[in-house]
């Protein structure tokens, strides 16, 4: 078990720019995440003025990042991958505990630097 | 009837719940599960998943790309021996590697929902009111 905090980050995007999201993510420190796909459930409108059932395809991108970095990681999510892209991703994160797995040697370059204390 | 008014949560101890979630090659959830169920955790959810590629070789070859996430609803106590059981199991060997963590929960829908799933099979006698913030349970009358 690690002592670094991490946290999970979920990002919510349409189908098919999951690969915005890593790429940013990467950039800001991130190692790897999970993909899974979900379903939108807003747009009712949409629906109904075409008569045709459209189900918004999403996927859900999970990133666990040390908390060093969320910061970092959510800034470059947003900004490739943001409402205003056409992504239209959503991003939040959690605190997590008790993770497991994740060798220590592994930790991206940026948390450690940003563990390491700061000599004058 | 009083006491039919009083919120479960202010009137008994309330176990601290955890989601857990691990993340594992795909193939090797049942030996995960079987981990959770032997801890009697019965609310899991699997789902498949799709690992974004740490390395050149894995998006070449699409190897260990294909993951399966298992959701695990348990107290807070289970877990810290669940967790045991699983850093254990991912050790094995490389092809069993992955990752597990646990996000807690701050708020669950009634009480039987919450009976459920912190495992709570006898009966337990109402305590003194009194301040604990560890869980809010939406619903549902004291019993």
């Amino acid at each position: 078990m690690s002592d670094i905090s991490y946290e999970a980050i979920f990002c919510i995007v349409n189908l098919g720019f999951t690969d915005l999201v890593m790429t940013a993510a990467k950039a800001a420190g991130a190692r790897g995440g999970t993909v899974l796909s979900a379903r939108g459930t807003g747009n009712k409108e949409m629906e109904q003025f075409f008569g045709v059932k459209i189900t918004p395809e999403k996927e859900i991108v999970m990133i666990l990042v040390p908390t060093s970095i969320r910061d970092d990681v959510l800034h470059a999510v947003n900004e490739s991958a943001g409402m205003s892209t056409k992504g239209q991703g959503i991003a939040f994160s959690v605190a997590v505990s008790d993770t497991i797995g994740l060798e220590q040697n592994e930790t991206p370059a940026k948390a450690e630097e940003a563990t390491k204390p700061t000599t004058k | 009837m009083e006491n039919d008014n009083i919120p479960y949560d202010k009137s008994h101890r309330i176990h601290p719940l955890v989601i857990a979630c691990i993340v594992v090659n795909e193939g090797q959830e049942d030996d995960m599960k079987q981990i959770v169920f032997e801890h009697e955790v019965y609310a899991t959810w699997t789902t498949r998943a799709r690992g974004t590629s740490t390395s050149l070789f894995d998006e070449v070859t699409g190897g260990q790309l294909r993951k399966a996430v298992i959701f695990a609803l348990m107290r807070k106590d289970t877990w810290e021996v669940v967790k045991r059981s699983i850093a254990s199991r991912l050790n094995i060997s490389k092809l069993s590697k992955g990752i597990a963590y646990c996000i807690p929960l701050t708020g669950i829908m009634s009480v039987s929902v919450y009976k459920m799933f912190s495992n709570v099979r006898f009966f337990e006698k109402p305590v003194e009111s009194k301040k604990q913030k560890k869980i809010k349970i939406i619903g549902g009358k004291s019993k």
